[in-house]
């Protein structure tokens, strides 16, 4: 019998969710976000939405991956029927476009990485024109892109245990002890308390408006990407005596444990160095690329020790890009096996199309307002980035065609679960989730079409146009790849009406109509 | 302490410190035409500064202030706002500054920095940015007179013919007695030219070396002054013959110039013994008795130095402190020496020496670089790095004995309130400050006010409203004679220019851990770190209890 790859301990999977749901994001996002809605008044409805989005949304993705034991395309096919399986190939494909340019960031973090270590990070350094000259030469970009990607072939081919569990087991209990010694190091700056009281003060004005609870259901959403169908990739190679909820709850809870670490380390030392208080916001403003490789990189060129904060803080930030990376990869490798490939195969055709299909957000950088803009790569992390709003109503879809409790009962809780989940369960799905999906459509739109006239047409990278025709076009050629495939995939052993604890006791067939009972399958 | 004390920084004064202590970062001027990566030549620059002062004629005005005995016009520049009227047609007294260069013609980097001076003041006046900021106010509060090429015959000369030629190119003759019995002229020159910057008349020719026959060193001060200036009969021992002066035995002949009324006549300084004998030095001596220069540099190669009077004497001036203190502020952004001229080497008839010691002009020689004509992709590069000196010297123009005060700004927070406090601290100021002279403006938004500055013990201070926003706040001063006390240059820690025009200052809010904060901190911290403590301290035991099942 096929040996079927699983994570090895509970550890592995928890620490590879983590790695999955920490990103750039949690540097990049997070402490922008906070400072535009008023820190502890973000922070405060940020948590909340923690537990009535993010963990929840988990723990159905865990469920489904450990109940079909396939990839997105095959679990949509199990729950749905096979004409559904293209919203599974949407998720896959999604997730595929995101690492396509992520492999873009991965290399400018792993460029920094090397920058610093060169000791480039001193005083006096333009980092406006060192980070504009980088992205603006594009050999150096591509050399930092193929080295990105043929770091993450190198690991997704060892597969789950010898390559993404092993690397995930190391790489986030180091990314947390870099974090933490980061954030020690920029709380004992002189001045560090003004960027915590900044962090945490709530405000009462913000904490009533709309906007600052729409901003933090967005961020814990994109944050622990959970809908993606990450979680779900990764639920597939569960143990069969492995808890969902449980699980669930430790990758959401970790997931913002570090991004308030990581925030601590980013609000401390903007505002410790920086001049004023304009430049501070200024820095927070920002965001993304600019707030991390230029003004931050600027900061640490200003404290001692800064050659080495900034080796460490770009080592940290290139760890959770990679573990990221790892899983878009890993969701598609999944679903090509699913096909019937190899997985040598499914990742070397990952590998390909990443760098090809990268290529343009890689070398596409145009002049737009006297800086350079990498346009393809913005109009991507745009376009594939908000298609969580339409991944995770397929995800809901799936839910509730299911119906809610009885997914609950059959699959939540079973008889491995650390934690019984309640009819919270039932009453969030049915009624908060689908408000949560309708404010963030309607949020997203609303703002998009009242907000300046480029962006709700084609003409600019984040175009609202744009996005959908995107949308739309990958949607009808998945649709007819899928179906014409359909009968590749083996859903013989997937019953969606047997509730995971009666797999225990009985019998199913199993791989190609041999009986086995699932007592009798070794734990590998 | 419920009030956290927090810095006020001024934009302005970090950018200026910025700039002068790291000059190389100021953009270089934006030279579309000029190009500082050669040495020009004399005809280069004569072209170059006409074209200049045609653009710039609302603040730089082009005169020839001599001509050399090869016949090239003495170029002087004055920069300044309203540069046809003198303190700007009495609205304003503005301090003049005389700035220097190539006294000798082998020091070509010496003309170039002056010539890049000016092409900062010009190229950046009324242009935004710390550079417009610095520039304008130097041009519209100084009147800044540049010779940027003292000795342009020497200069060409030593361009054309021989490089290390120091002097200018009037010829020296020998005199003989001729038939008649007085002396005539050789007709054929003994040697050439004169080391202008040993031929201003302070305590002139003390290092002997003015006999014609030594003339052929590049040091040469020129000739002694051997007529009888003061009309008292008294001329000096005739050189050749050593025959008696034709006046009393006893008689002092001469009254050299030395600030002594050296032969007791009542009048001083009447009767110099020598100096002034080339057309370049007297232009040089005209245009200073002409305007009332206060502080002057004089560039030079090389030896990276920043250099004082006394040159000729060991003894200290009167206002060596001041001298000591202004030499190692200007010398500090270029990481030059600053030390008195004597301790260099003793030279009698400097530039320094008589400006000081006849005008009590602070001025000082700046030995720029390591070689007197450094590779010329080096010209830009000294160039910049001595922007930050001349930034600092002439900001201190306007009365030099303020380099002995120190001020600090600071602010507290006082809930709603700004306490700013300035800090004045005086270790050698002659003018006593009246008792509350400060005035602070401040403008936040659209509110706008001002509020005297009151002394309170060792400090002055006022209290301002904050709104939350950004303030920018200036101050004036005035010292008992109501000269302005500070200027908009502000030195590093207690080093000493100061602030008026209006500079940024904006305030990091004072921060406390008010209660609402701890608690929101405590709930969120808890709520995360402790809830994923909490699942992760229970997933162990599920953990552990299933691998025993």
């Amino acid at each position: 019998m096929e040996r079927k790859e699983t994570f090895r301990s509970r550890w592995g999977l928890v620490l590879t969710s983590l790695g999955a749901a920490i990103g750039t994001g949690n540097i990049w996002r997070f402490p922008k976000e906070t400072a535009a809605n008023g820190g502890g008044s973000f922070l405060l409805p940020w948590i909340i939405f923690l537990f009535i989005w993010s963990i929840p949304i988990l723990m159905v993705e865990f469920a489904v991956g450990k109940k079909t034991r396939r990839g997105t395309v095959g679990a949509f096919m199990a729950f749905l029927g096979r004409k559904k399986g293209w919203m599974g190939a949407f998720m896959a494909f999604v997730s595929s476009a995101i690492g396509f340019y992520y492999a873009v960031v991965m290399g400018w973090v792993l460029r920094y990485v090397y920058v610093a270590l060169r000791g480039d990070v001193r005083p006096g350094v333009d980092t406006e024109s060192l980070w504009f000259s980088f992205l603006t030469s594009p050999l150096q970009v591509i050399f930092f892109q193929i080295l990105a990607i043929l770091i993450t072939t190198v690991i997704v081919m060892k597969g789950i245990e010898k390559g993404i569990e092993r690397i995930n087991l190391f790489l986030i209990p180091a990314l947390f002890l870099i974090m933490i010694f980061l954030a020690i190091r920029a709380v004992t700056l002189p001045g560090a308390s003004r960027g915590i009281v900044y962090l945490f003060t709530p405000r009462g004005e913000q904490l009533g408006e709309a906007s600052t609870w729409i901003s933090a259901l967005a961020q814990s959403a994109w944050s622990c990407s959970a809908g993606m169908g990450m979680a779900l990739t990764y639920g597939v190679y569960m143990r069969r005596k492995e808890d969902t909820t449980l699980n669930a709850v430790l990758t959401g809870l970790g997931n913002n444990s570090a991004s308030l670490i990581v925030g601590i380390a980013v609000f401390s030392t903007v505002f410790a160095l920086s001049p004023t208080p304009a430049a501070a916001d200024a820095a927070l403003q920002e965001g993304g690329t600019g707030l991390t490789f230029i003004y931050l990189t600027a900061l640490f060129a200003t404290m001692p020790f800064g050659s080495l904060v900034a080796f460490f803080f770009f080592l940290a930030t290139a760890f959770a890009a990679l573990t990221s990376m790892l899983s878009t990869y890993e969701l598609a490798v999944r679903n090509f096996m699913d096909f019937g490939l190899s997985r040598k195969r499914a990742v070397l055709y990952m590998s390909a199309a990443t760098f090809l299909l990268g290529l343009p957000s890689a070398a596409v950088v145009l002049n737009m307002g006297g800086r350079p803009v990498p346009v393809i790569l913005e109009n991507q992390d745009h376009v594939w980035g908000l298609a969580l709003l339409l991944t995770g109503l397929m995800l809901y879809l799936l839910l509730r065609s299911y119906g809610v409790r009885r997914f609950r009962e059959n699959f939540i809780n079973s008889r491995w679960s650390d934690i019984r989940v309640g009819r919270w369960f039932d009453v969030l799905f049915n009624y908060v989730v689908p408000v949560e999906i309708a404010v963030l459509f309607v949020w997203y739109f609303y703002q998009t079409l009242t907000g300046p006239s480029e962006n709700w047409w084609v003409s600019g990278p984040i175009g609202l146009a744009l996005m959908l025709i995107q949308w739309a076009g990958v949607i009808v050629l998945l649709r007819y790849l899928v179906n014409r495939y359909s009968h590749k995939i083996d859903l013989s052993d997937v019953d969606v009406n047997l509730p995971l604890d009666e797999e225990d006791r009985h019998p199913v067939r199993l791989y190609g109509g041999y009986e086995v009972h699932y007592k009798d399958l070794k734990e590998v | 302490m419920k009030t956290t004390l927090v810095l006020f920084q001024t934009v302005l004064l970090t950018l200026l410190v910025g700039i002068s202590s790291t000059p190389l970062t100021l953009s270089a001027p934006q030279s579309e035409e000029e190009e500082f990566d050669h040495y020009w030549s004399y005809l280069e620059m004569s072209d170059v500064l006409k074209r200049w002062c045609t653009e710039h004629g609302d603040i730089a005005k082009l005169v020839s202030i001599g001509r050399t005995y090869e016949g090239r016009e003495l170029w002087a520049v004055k920069i300044s706002d309203y540069p046809e009227l003198e303190d700007d047609g009495g609205l304003e007294e503005e301090p003049d500054v005389l700035i220097m260069g190539a006294h000798h013609g082998n020091e070509w980097i010496s003309y170039m920095v002056p010539l890049y001076l000016i092409h900062f003041l010009l190229h950046n006046y009324g242009s935004p940015g710390v550079n417009g900021t610095v520039a304008t106010y130097l041009v519209d509060h100084r009147e800044i007179w540049f010779v940027p090429m003292v000795n342009p015959d020497g200069v060409e000369y030593s361009r054309q013919t021989d490089r290390g030629w120091r002097k200018n190119r009037e010829p020296n003759y020998l005199s003989q007695r001729g038939p008649s019995g007085e002396f005539e002229p050789d007709l054929v020159p003994f040697s050439y030219g004169t080391d202008l910057n040993r031929n201003y008349p302070w305590h002139w020719g003390e290092l002997g070396g003015s006999d014609p026959y030594l003339s052929r060193s590049p040091t040469y001060p020129g000739p002694p002054d051997n007529k009888d200036d003061d009309g008292d009969a008294l001329i000096p021992l005739d050189l050749w013959d050593k025959k008696t002066p034709l006046g009393p035995e006893d008689g002092v002949d001469e009254d050299p110039v030395d600030g002594i009324d050296n032969d007791g006549d009542g009048m001083v300084d009447e009767d110099p013994n020598g100096g002034f004998s080339t057309r370049e030095t007297r232009a040089i001596r005209d245009l200073v008795e002409a305007n009332s220069f206060t502080l002057s540099l004089s560039y030079h190669s090389y030896s990276e130095l920043v250099i004082y009077p006394w040159g000729w004497t060991e003894e200290p001036t009167e206002d060596d402190l001041t001298f000591r203190k202004l030499a190692e502020y200007i010398a500090q952004p270029m990481g030059y020496r600053a030390i008195q001229g004597y301790d260099l080497y003793q030279t009698d008839g400097d530039s320094d020496d008589w400006l000081y010691g006849v005008h009590h002009v602070f001025a000082f020689t700046v030995e720029l670089a390591r070689s007197y004509r450094p590779p010329e992709e080096e010209i830009e590069s000294i160039s910049a790095v001595n922007l930050g000196g001349f930034i600092r010297a002439v900001s201190y123009a306007h009365n030099p004995y303020q380099i002995h005060l120190n001020m600090s700004i600071e602010s507290r927070m006082v809930e709603d309130r700004v306490k700013v406090i300035l800090k004045v601290e005086n270790d050698r100021y002659p003018i006593p400050l009246p008792e509350n002279p400060f005035v602070l403006h401040w403008v936040e938004g659209n509110a706008r006010g001002e509020v005297p500055m009151v002394a309170d013990g060792t400090y002055y201070a006022a209290e301002i409203p904050w709104g939350g926003g950004e303030v920018t706040l200036w101050i004036d001063g005035k010292d008992l004679e109501g000269n302005p006390l500070i200027y908009p240059l502000v030195g590093e820690d207690g080093g000493g220019i100061a602030v008026v025009e209006p500079s940024s200052i904006s305030a990091w809010p004072e921060v406390h851990f008010t209660l609402s904060t701890v608690v929101a901190m405590l709930l969120i911290l808890g709520t995360v770190w402790g809830g994923f403590t909490i699942s992760l301290r229970h997933a162990v035991r599920m953990e552990r209890e299933k691998s025993q099942m």
